[in-house]
């Protein structure tokens, strides 16, 4: 009987299964047949290579090479693109030892492993052996990119990189610098007081602690935390000083300490809270805000992921609305780098590197760089006389919505500077929200030196490095949240003992003397 | 019991009289030898100035560097706290994991009600396939500020102030080893139910009539005879005892539930050698330090073994 | 049931009070995050991050099981794990029964040498590297065969299974022999049957190891119609967590999904066929089986 009946449940669950998979198998059929009737068009006109991408970030947001982007490189080169995105960290080191790597690998880790001859094509070899050319490309991207590989040659162009002059002559403010969001509405609430510095924001944490008691007054959550108030106070992960060529990691620069205090002065205010800061994951760290259990909250500069979270906290709070905090810092503090984050390789194992140089060939070039980021022109934008991108109603509409990956899916652009990446966020937005923008390029100077100078990981150094990180982890969040000053003052000396014997001064040495070899690169 | 003696039978003739059964054992010997003992030779990385883009000859061509290393690891700044931590949470483990699921199975074995015995027991392991990703995630609805335990307790004045378990250093050890049960005492369980079903109904009636107790039963018939698994298992799970015993849960708790805030208590050996071993793709590195892990465990389970032969007569071998 | 109950001495009352509370306990304490998970995956994602849901969906719908309906990469998915179980988890299962057995007489020439090449598996590895080329040189890597020939000795089972098979009496297996039958045959006819609890137990860790298993798919094998159940879900989840290294380039979600409400409905999917089947082994295990009928 039980057996029965058990039975009638499992092929009722299996219907049921078969049944919505059905439906969807017929859906994806269908529209499969409609994409094979597309390939074959287009096949009698040129036929189509396919290229393997290994993609080695495994949160990347699409793994379908579709959308209009997509269809405009399939145009131009005649290459298709099979994804895989990486599951596993130890995935492309695995490939990388058994020399089996995919015809092309897009990849934020492991830049300087694959920039070597052995694993890789050289760019200059593709320009001799398979008629690929990159007359476009700035000699400061190749000289980031060389600063990665030991021979001298270039494996990739690094993304998002932006050149001095480029950089100077950006029309719209700056985008990815760690920022700071705030509820509007409740400033509204408490007569908009004005925070032009630093003090002035103190001031209105303590407005908040005492007006709102059941709200955190600045939430520290996700990956930024306190990047905003280092930034302000002059202190970053990398400082260069440009004047005298000395460079400090963040926690032996000058103003480290007093920043620290500041932090701890918010926790013991209770302006900052403890389960907040302690939260890694970005999304959750959102989720506090989203929810309206923080007044400030600390993020990234970005228009797409402002409109995001603006919409969120206005879903679950339709009176609420969201503003960003323009930059209060002084400026002037020499700082960031747009030295590229991720880059494409190709591999040894490339089945066809003539596809690949006609892909890359085009993507390199000034007008399959921009078609990579901005869509079709004359359809998605017309080019300003400035130089910036006019985005058309329907760019504009779909990237309101955040679904630009969805329709235009902009993630298959191998390469891009930091200033289309740039134009195709901010351009045609809100004028009053790019002005707040604007602020930031004060507190930004670039100096793509900084990163080219970076040791690679298997170095001592670069272990020095990864081991100074960890220690960060988990100093700063004893010495914000010390229960006392004298509790603060053993823990940063405690801290600063663990610095100078994990080999800080080697580092700091070193980078200071690599930076003048990576200036030397960049012509500077 | 009485075994079959062979007595006086030459090595050769007992050899010939088992041969069915050697080749059983010899046929998963092949397979250790094949998937186990050839990769082993990887091992030898740990000693070499191996970097991945020496491919994989390269672990037997790259330059000699001793136990450059090991001195790393135990020269770190961290070392201390890694290893106080490591141990910490391993032995709370084996206290408060390991018998959780021997009491859990015969409470179930003792259960009158056959129905309620099958739903608690199918329940019971249902966390077993809830990866640590979510249940991370879950506890994090459970466990934060404003989660449901902290507003049950302080709606109830149970609490004065919300406990923020998540971000306590004092109380991540607590979290681990609770979080721990929740999720493996169910599945463990049916290890131990399954020895308990082989024990003889009979013994228990005939005790029964005698007029011994329940709990004089369970300790001189149910107990003794799942012993042999029950010692079997902790000689595992000792042997295993930094990874986290029975569960090996340690490395996926401490990285998940880790965070800047509790670190002084969650960072643990394997997290750490992960953020700046194989995450930056130094494998000879991270090789090295599962060495000591290695032979740690191995000395442990040996050890192990021997007492438990003296002890209960009972062993792996 | 009440005489019953009356019948009962004290000490008998007092543990039936005391297993009942305690297994109602367990039964609430593990439940209740599952079904908990269950209603997160059926509510809006945003929503659900304000607290304040216990018992029921409070905004209902479908979002974060959209993903799993709309590509057909799942069933093919689904339909590989099914094969890798069943295959897989038949092969180890055989493989490790058989070695157990053997290594259960302890009069076995070379036994002790056997057991400790057994356990010193079990702790020392090469890492993933060598282990890698090893696949390659066999010709395991990107095909089916690596889901079920590299893993099919369990040697935890084969030590459990040790304990197990040490307890049935050696006089079955001698009288089976001295009927003429060979060792294989009286294997099993004689001690499998007797042996289903364990075996039962080690179809269920096997099977279930086998089915979550995702590493093997994302290091061994690059073929997409190769792709698991398991292994598309770790990619589900895996999307959902930004990166922390390039975070200014992650995604935003801008629909009602959030990270856990996602994982909770990749997390029904994934678990939903082990229920099922669950139900079918656990017979085994309560059922009793009397192997101690035969002790002498």
């Amino acid at each position: 009987m039980k057996k029965r009946i058990l039975a009638t449940f499992l092929s009722i669950i299996m219907v049921v299964t078969m049944g919505l998979t059905a439906c969807s198998d017929a859906k994806g059929e269908s529209s499969r047949t409609e994409d094979d009737g597309k390939e074959n068009t287009e096949g009698s006109e040129t036929k189509m290579d396919t290229l393997e991408v290994f993609i080695n970030m495994s949160w990347y947001p699409t793994d379908k090479f579709e959308g209009i982007i997509p269809n405009l490189i399939k145009e131009a080169t005649g290459v298709d693109l099979n994804v895989t995105i990486a599951t596993s960290n130890e995935q492309l080191g695995v490939m990388i030892s058994s020399g089996e790597l995919p015809d092309l690998i897009y990849t934020d880790s492991e830049i300087d492993r694959l920039s070597n001859s052995k694993f890789c094509y050289s760019y200059s070899e593709l320009e001799e052996l398979y008629g690929a050319s990159f007359e476009d490309l700035g000699d400061e991207a190749i000289a980031i990119a060389k600063s990665y590989s030991e021979d001298g040659d270039y494996y990739t162009v690094l993304n998002a990189t932006a050149t001095s002059d480029d950089w100077e002559n950006m029309k719209l403010g700056a985008v990815g610098q760690p920022t700071i969001m705030y509820r509007s509405d409740l400033m509204d609430e408490l007569g908009n007081p004005k925070i032009n510095t630093l003090e002035d924001f103190v001031e209105v944490l303590e407005l908040c602690k005492t007006t709102f008691p059941d709200m955190v007054p600045f939430g520290l959550g996700g990956v930024y935390k306190s990047q905003y108030i280092k930034n302000v106070m002059g202190v970053t992960n990398n400082i260069y000083d440009g004047a005298t060529g000395e460079y400090y990691y963040e926690a032996s620069a000058p103003g480290y300490k007093e920043c620290m205090q500041l932090m701890n002065e918010f926790a013991l205010k209770g302006y900052i809270e403890a389960e907040y800061y302690a939260n890694e994951n970005d999304g959750d760290g959102k989720q506090y805000f989203y929810n309206g259990d923080c007044v400030f909250f600390a993020d990234y500069l970005g228009y797409n992921d402002y409109t995001v979270i603006r919409n969120n906290v206005q879903s679950v709070n339709p009176a609420a609305d969201v503003a960003i905090l323009p930059w209060i810092g002084e400026g002037g503090v020499p700082m960031g780098s747009n030295a590229g984050w991720a880059g494409c390789f190709v591999s040894r194992n490339c089945s066809n590197p003539e596809a690949a140089a006609r892909l890359l060939t085009y993507q390199l070039s000034n007008e399959g760089r921009q078609a990579g980021m901005w869509g079709r022109e004359g359809i998605d934008y017309t080019l300003g006389d400035d130089g910036v991108p006019i985005f058309s109603e329907e760019f504009k509409e779909v990237r309101d919505n955040g679904e630009l990956v969805e329709v235009y899916n902009y993630r298959f652009s191998f390469y891009f500077t930091a200033i289309d990446e740039i134009y195709m966020n901010l351009s045609g937005g809100n004028q009053e929200i790019l002005d707040i923008f604007a602020t930031y390029r004060k507190g930004y100077q670039n100096y793509p030196e900084l990163a080219m100078a970076r040791p690679a990981a298997s170095t001592d150094e670069g272990v020095i490095y990864t081991k100074l990180e960890e220690l960060k982890k988990s100093y700063e969040a004893k010495l914000i949240f010390a229960a006392s000053e004298t509790e603060f003052e053993s823990t940063y000396a405690e801290y600063m003992e663990a610095l100078e014997q994990t080999g800080l001064q080697q580092y700091n040495d070193y980078m200071t003397t690599s930076i003048v070899e990576a200036r030397k690169l960049l012509g500077k | 019991m009485s075994k079959g003696k062979v007595t006086g039978c030459k090595y050769f003739h007992a050899l010939k009289k088992q041969f069915s059964l050697q080749i059983f054992v010899w046929v998963g010997l092949i397979y250790l030898f094949v998937f186990s003992y050839l990769p082993m030779v990887g091992l030898v990385m740990g000693f070499k100035d191996y970097d991945i883009v020496d491919g994989v000859w390269g672990i037997f061509t790259s330059e000699w560097v001793g136990l450059k290393y090991f001195k790393e690891f135990v020269n770190d700044v961290m070392f201390e706290r890694l290893v106080r931590n490591t141990i910490a949470i391993s032995v709370l483990k084996m206290i408060f994991t390991f018998p959780m699921p021997i009491i859990f199975a015969v409470m179930l074995s003792e259960m009158r009600s056959l129905k309620y015995k099958k739903l608690v027991q199918t329940c019971s392991y249902l966390p077993h396939f809830i990866s640590w990703v979510v249940v991370a995630g879950i506890s994090f609805h459970f466990f934060s500020l404003k989660g449901i335990i902290n507003t049950l307790l302080v709606n109830t004045r149970l609490l004065q102030e919300p406990i923020s378990y998540l971000s306590d250093k004092d109380l991540y050890w607590a979290m681990a080893v609770f979080l721990d049960v929740w999720k493996e005492m169910g599945w463990w369980t049916i290890v131990f139910l399954a020895a308990i079903a082989g024990v003889n109904h009979e013994l228990h009636e005939a005790a029964a009539i005698d007029g011994a107790g329940r709990l004089k039963r369970i300790w001189h018939i149910t107990l003794p005879s799942i012993k042999p698994t029950v010692v079997i298992v902790l000689i595992l799970a000792i042997g295993n005892l930094f990874g986290g015993g029975l569960s090996g849960s340690n490395f996926e708790q401490s990285y998940l539930l880790g965070n800047s805030m509790n670190s002084e208590t969650s960072d643990i050996i394997q997290t750490y050698v992960y953020e700046v071993g194989l995450s930056q793709g130094r494998y000879a590195y991270a090789t090295a330090v599962g060495l000591i892990q290695s032979v740690i465990s191995l000395i442990l389970i040996l050890n192990c073994n021997f007492i438990s032969k003296k002890i209960s007569g009972s062993s792996l071998f | 049931m009440l005489e019953k109950w009356k019948k009962k001495n004290t000490e008998d009352k007092i543990i039936d009070v005391v297993i009942y509370l305690f297994c109602t306990l367990v039964l609430f304490i593990t439940i209740y995050p599952f079904y908990y998970i269950l209603i997160i995956s059926f509510n809006e994602g945003i929503d659900a991050s304000l607290g304040g849901i216990y018992w029921l969906p409070r905004k209902f719908t479908l979002d974060n099981y959209s993903d799993f309906f709309t590509d057909t990469k799942w069933l093919n998915g689904l339909w590989v794990s099914v094969l890798r179980t069943v295959i897989g988890t038949g092969l180890s299962v055989m493989l490790t029964t058989l070695v157990a057995y053997g290594l259960s007489f302890r009069h076995l020439k070379g036994r002790k040498i056997y057991m400790v090449l057994i356990i010193i598996s079990m702790y020392f590895g090469g890492g993933i590297i060598p282990y890698y080329t090893l696949l390659r040189t066999l010709g395991l890597i990107n095909t089916f065969a690596v889901y079920v020939i590299p893993g099919a000795l369990n040697t935890f089972f084969v030590l459990v299974g040790i304990a197990f098979f040490e307890d049935i009496p050696p006089s079955l297996r001698e009288s089976a022999k001295i009927d003429g039958a060979t060792e294989i045959n009286a294997f099993r006819k004689i001690i499998l049957p007797l042996s289903k609890p364990y075996v039962a137990t080690c179809v269920l860790f096997v099977g279930v190891n086998q089915w979550n298993n995702w590493f093997d798919t994302a290091i061994f094998v690059r073929d997409k119609t190769l792709s698991t159940l398991s292994f598309l879900m770790m990619q589900v989840i895996n999307s959902t967590q930004v990166s922390a290294t390039a975070p200014e380039h992650g995604i935003s979600i801008a629909s009602t999904t959030t990270t856990l409400s996602i994982q909770a409905a990749a997390m029904m999917v994934a678990t939903l066929p082990i229920i099922c089947i669950y139900p079918f082994l656990q017979k085994y295990f309560v059922s009793g089986i009397m192997i101690g009928s035969v002790k002498e």
